[in-house]
């Protein structure tokens, strides 16, 4: 893994990581709403194109020379006392998460807009310190960094699912915090006994993490520590307690950003430490989770059927879906990481698009419940045609993202384990089920509720159509130009990726494949170049 | 029969009189009380620190016994003051009744 | 004839060492004086008195920092060290930031300010004596010094029964402690011959003449070690001897109860290094099972005690009780990064600590019951300038990154993993997740849920208009803000910003927290 100097000259890596902190402390200082709104999503926005810059610019491998590189890295000192340098730079994964996160971000930042009225100047700003914990995930190769990164996240979610949630929040936060605390605590404790068998914390150079494992029964624990940690953010079957609270009772734009991409950064802790830090533990383990992956994405998907309100039909496919992309990770082969990572990407745009069309359908029903529905698509044919959009893509059709990314995770696990492929196959049969029931029940089937009646509830100032309780004033018409703004790029980039997944997969595969060298040897030859 | 004393018995005296302090302050239930079987306990050290100073031959001892004395003499300015100003709200003292607050 | 001559050998650098101390020496006098003599109401004049004395034994101690200062002065009995001159930052910006508040709380209570500040100062000299001393007696007189004023200061609301019976449960469970620490102190000069530090380390190493070579091995020494624990455990309020500490907390008054909270402490805990992990560095077989358990009952204790709480002032008496754990689980560790995590940690622990307790002193002073946690229900809907710093203390009290408290929390247990004693961060660790809960409580009382009469100030915009994207009510800005006094803003203000900067780029601070260790180590001859 040789570590690439940076190829720009100047430090885009960081501009783009602390770009959004910046903006969310301007915003801080500015009272007037709209210059707030304006600096918000500006920031997001070039963010996200530095991001696609840098997805472009990344340098890929030539043929045979497969490596794992970190470029644009940016390293300085930081506390060497103790192990720590600010050290980022991004992989082939890496790059790929970071485009989505700055892409899913600026979806929810512009969301937040106009959906969220009350408090929406700190709203806006703990979104874009939400961002810049989350990049800083994705970009760190220092554990330590990694890791204040990765608490860091919770704080502005805390607050984000506490302050602006809906009715059960306090409890749903609560719950939220308990559980990634206790992931992420286990997780220091496993970094505290890293240092103390290594001297650094540090991920690649000679000296890194990665060229000196430390030994195997030490790694069965470790990975436990860490995979705990994931687990729970991502979340795997039996941690996943908290996620259907809490997705459903987080507003909307924050919801694109927890089930959009900090479940991507458990999943990519994954990838990014528990394989390579841990390659012979992940042997060991990977029928276990295998197994817990496996029941985790029937299980959701058996209760997405059975649900009513429509936010939890999304909340458990979601579910179900991140489990399937667990069970692609612990493939352990270059084909089920490939299409994990890939799909990633593709479960990340459609679970929004899903969760965006919950909240346009709330904002003009005043319900989330399938038996106060029927019929929507007659009233609003652009709601229905481009949620369609979205219902196919979780199909799995042919010719939109999800279908390449679920093709090569099931390759993958058939190579590992045949009757593993077949078990988790009837996923797709479930997925297709409560996918139909969905979109039947909602916009097809008699008019269940004409739009004068839907309107109850109390008036609250201060609050937009989108959000908890539901206002007397619901949005009468079809989608707003805005509405379609955010549905957009999500559209585009499934249809591009169904296409053209190479683009994705090229920068995704050559990291993959060292990595999983690394898991089956347990060594990586010729890693450790660099500085 | 030696019926001298020797340093190691005023070093006992000394453990006996801290102890009896501490068995003082732990068991009595008026302030002045607990307030003299603190005294006590200073001035058992006090002791002790005179017959290791005398022991050593290092007047260290002797100086510190000076300070303690002083010191203490502090104390008891200050505890009378404090128990002077809650008798005179509440017209009794006795540390069970000081429950306002559960501890 | 015996002819005594003595030559009294004390130069300028000798007194220039002990500088800050004088300053705040002669402050506390002049405070006295202005107390005495200028009539009528003297409140402000005080308090920026006060702030000025600091301010120059700051600058006095920033001094001797700066030029390294004198390893021992005034005959081996005090030192200025840098480790000395570091716990003095933290002790006097505690101070500082405890006079910032106070004026509030003495208009509503009817203090005297002059004595109030004379015996804060008087506080600060012995806890800066205590940080600096060489010399058991100096420690003991530092030690009785500081006691003896914040027993006063406790009791200061003299006509308020809390506040009576606080110092009064202070001052007797204290001078018990004291009488303990002096016990020891009295045996570990009988077991060496001698009452200063140095003089003592060198004899248990065994370097020294006339000191028996049985020292180390003597019952005594393990009584005295013993007996010394116990009263810094009183002191420091660690468990089981930690009794007194949620009362004394709840009834003293809030400025002293920060200001002890901290401070007092932070003296301590310097002295306790000095005397066990420097003096008595070479028998630490000796202490070192007792200070662990301590530290496992501690952090335990004081966690699980801290969730039933609903007082805010007895919740942080039990999170002080459970950062007393943490911290010695630093000391523990016995080794250089150990000893510069609790320097670095009561830099830490000043500015989130310090910043609760500003925000209690503060609703105290508006008139309501600010130490009931429930009372603060909503109040960020209120008041959210008064809410988010109080988040982020609590955030960094519960050890999230990036605040100054995952930071310091950090350096202490990777400091106890590398001295081996993994156990202890094991314990830690969990401990710290109980310790999330009772925290983010407070975080949840004040955000999360609504106060039933704030609902969002707002104009009702015309429900026959319909609503469009653009069309959002200027709503984020409640019109009705209430302005803090200055002197909290700028107090709570500051104690958040040094929990957040701590938190982010320690580096600084931490290399000073190294620098200040080697010294104190050069000075015992330890590596």
């Amino acid at each position: 893994m040789a570590t690439a100097t940076n190829a720009l000259g100047f430090p885009l890596v960081s501009i783009i990581l602390w770009l959004p902190v910046a903006a969310g402390l301007v915003c801080w200082l500015i009272n007037d709403p709209r210059t707030v709104r304006m600096i918000a999503v500006a920031a997001a926005l070039i963010d996200l194109l530095l991001a696609l810059f840098l997805l472009v610019k990344f340098e890929l491998p030539g043929a045979g020379t497969a490596g794992w590189t970190f470029q644009f890295a940016d390293r300085h000192a930081w506390i060497s006392t103790i192990g720590v340098s600010y050290w980022v730079g991004v992989d082939g994964v890496s790059i790929i998460l970071v485009a989505l996160a700055s892409l899913m971000m600026s979806v929810a930042i512009l969301a937040a807009t106009f959906m969220i009225a009350d408090r929406q100047r700190l709203f806006l700003i703990l979104m874009l310190f939400l961002e810049t914990a989350i990049l800083g995930v994705f970009v760190s190769i220092n554990l330590f960094l990694f890791f204040v990164f990765w608490e860091a996240m919770l704080i502005p979610s805390y607050f984000l699912l506490g302050v602006w949630g809906e009715e059960r929040r306090v409890y749903a936060t609560m719950k939220f915090v308990i559980y990634t605390v206790l992931g992420s605590f286990l997780m220091l404790v496993g970094i505290f006994y890293l240092w103390s068998q290594t001297g650094t914390l540090d991920m690649a150079g000679p000296h890194g993490l990665v060229a000196n494992p430390v030994s195997q029964g030490a790694q069965n624990w470790l990975f436990l520590a860490f995979g705990l940690a994931f687990a729970i953010k991502t979340p795997l079957f039996p941690f996943h307690a908290w996620a259907p609270t809490a997705y459903t009772e987080s507003p909307l734009p924050f919801l694109i950003a927890l089930a959009g991409i900090l479940s991507k950064a458990g999943a990519f802790g994954f990838v990014r430490y528990s394989l390579p830090l841990f390659p012979s533990a992940s042997h060991s383990w990977q029928a276990l989770v295998s197994i817990l992956a496996i029941i985790g994405l029937l299980y959701a998907a058996v209760l997405a059927l059975v649900q009513t309100d429509i936010k939890k039909i999304v909340a458990y496919a979601s579910i179900s879906h991140m489990n399937l992309i667990v069970l692609g990770i612990f493939t352990l082969n270059a084909t089920g990481l490939d299409g994990a990572v890939l799909q990633m990407v593709n479960h990340s745009i459609i679970i929004s698009g899903l969760f965006l069309a919950v909240a346009y359908i709330f904002a003009r029903t005043g319900t989330r419940f399938l038996n106060g529905m029927g019929g929507l698509g007659e009233r609003w044919p652009w709601l229905m045609w481009l949620f369609f959009v979205f219902v196919l893509a979780g199909l799995d059709l042919p010719g939109l993202g999800s279908f390449a990314g679920e093709i090569l995770i099931f390759l993958g696990v058939f190579a590992e384990n045949a009757w593993f492929a077949v078990i988790g196959a009837l996923v797709v049969i479930l997925a297709a089920w409560y996918m139909i029931r969905f979109f039947q029940n909602t916009m097809n089937g008699p008019v269940a509720v004409s739009a004068d009646e839907v309107a109850v509830l109390a008036e609250a100032p201060g609050r937009t159509p989108y959000q908890y309780p539901v206002l007397r004033r619901l949005i009468p018409g079809d989608l707003l130009p805005g509405e379609i703004a955010l549905f957009v790029p999500l559209i585009l980039l499934i249809i591009y990726i169904g296409i053209q997944p190479y683009t994705l997969t090229q920068r995704i595969n050559p990291t993959m494949q060292p990595v999983t060298t690394l898991v089956n040897r347990g060594s990586l030859p010729g890693f450790g170049g660099g500085r | 029969m030696n019926l001298t004393p020797g340093p190691e018995h005023f070093l006992v005296l000394g453990a006996i009189l801290f102890t009896l302090g501490v068995i003082g302050v732990l068991t009595r239930r008026d302030p002045l009380i607990i307030f003299m079987s603190i005294e006590l306990m200073l001035n058992s050290v006090n002791l002790t620190f005179a017959t290791f100073s005398q022991q050593l031959g290092s007047a260290d001892g002797q100086v510190f016994v000076f300070i303690v004395m002083t010191v203490a003499a502090a104390e008891v300015v200050v505890g009378l003051a404090l128990i002077v100003s809650i008798f005179q709200t509440r017209q009794q003292i006795d540390v069970d009744e000081l429950d306002q607050m559960s501890g | 004839m015996i002819v005594a001559v003595i030559h009294i050998n004390v130069t300028l650098a000798d007194w220039g060492s002990v500088l800050p101390e004088l300053i705040i020496a002669g402050g506390m006098l002049l405070l006295m004086l202005v107390d005495v003599f200028v009539p009528g109401k003297k409140v402000n004049l005080t308090t920026w008195l006060t702030l000025i004395i600091l301010a120059l034994a700051f600058a006095a101690s920033w001094n001797l920092w700066r030029t390294g200062g004198m390893a021992s002065a005034l005959y081996g009995t005090v030192t200025s060290d840098r480790f000395a001159m570091f716990f003095d930052f933290s002790i006097l910006i505690s101070a500082a930031l405890a006079v910032l508040i106070s004026p509030g709380y003495i208009s509503t209570s009817a203090f005297d300010s002059g004595e109030y500040y004379a015996l804060i100062l008087g506080a600060v000299l012995g806890m800066m004596l205590m940080a600096a001393g060489l010399s058991l007696m100096v420690l003991f007189i530092a030690l009785e010094l500081l006691s003896l004023a914040l027993y006063i200061l406790s009791g200061f609301e003299r006509f308020r029964p809390r506040s009576q019976e606080a110092g009064f449960k202070y001052f007797l469970l204290s001078s018990f402690a004291s009488a303990f620490l002096l016990y020891g102190f009295a045996l570990l000069y009988g077991v060496t011959g001698s009452t200063s530090l140095i003089k003592i380390s060198t004899c248990l190493a065994g370097h020294a003449h006339g000191c028996s070579a049985a020292a180390t091995s003597s019952p005594l020494l393990y009584i005295g070690i013993g007996l010394m624990l116990v009263g810094f455990a009183f002191k420091v309020s660690i468990v089981p001897f930690h009794m007194w500490t949620p009362d004394v907390y709840e009834g003293a008054p809030t400025p002293v109860t920060a200001f002890m909270s901290v401070a007092t402490k932070a003296a301590l805990f310097a002295a306790f290094i000095r005397v066990f992990s420097m003096s008595l560095s070479t028998v630490e077989s000796h202490w070192y099972g007792a200070l662990w358990a301590l530290a496992i009952a501690t952090m335990v204790v004081g966690n699980i005690a801290a969730l039933a709480q609903s007082n805010m002032k007895r919740l942080l008496a039990y999170s002080g009780i459970a950062h007393a754990g943490y911290i010695l689980v630093a000391m523990a560790a016995n080794n250089a990064l150990g000893q510069s995590a609790v320097a670095f940690y009561f830099l830490a622990y000043t500015f989130m600590n310090i910043g609760a307790f500003v925000f209690v002193a503060y609703l105290e002073t508006t008139g309501r019951a600010g130490d009931e946690i429930a009372s603060y229900r909503g109040i960020f809907y209120r008041n959210p300038a008064l809410a988010l710093p109080m988040a982020i203390f609590m955030f960094s009290l519960a050890g999230f990154p990036p605040t100054a408290g995952f930071f310091a929390k950090y350096v202490a247990f990777q400091a106890a993993v590398q001295a081996g004693h993994v156990d202890l961060v094991v314990v830690g660790v969990i401990t710290s997740l109980v310790s999330v809960v009772y925290y983010l409580r407070v975080v949840a009382v004040m955000f999360l849920q609504p106060a039933e009469e704030a609902a969002p100030v707002e104009q009702p915009v015309p429900p026959e208009q319909p609503p469009a994207v653009e069309q959002v009510p200027a709503s984020a800005e409640p019109v009705t803000r209430p302005q803090l006094p200055w002197n909290i803003d700028v107090g709570i203000w500051t104690a958040a910003l040094g929990s957040i900067v701590l938190g982010i780029i320690p580096t600084g601070l931490l290399t000073y927290a190294s620098e200040s260790v080697t010294a104190v180590r050069a000075l015992f001859g330890l590596p």
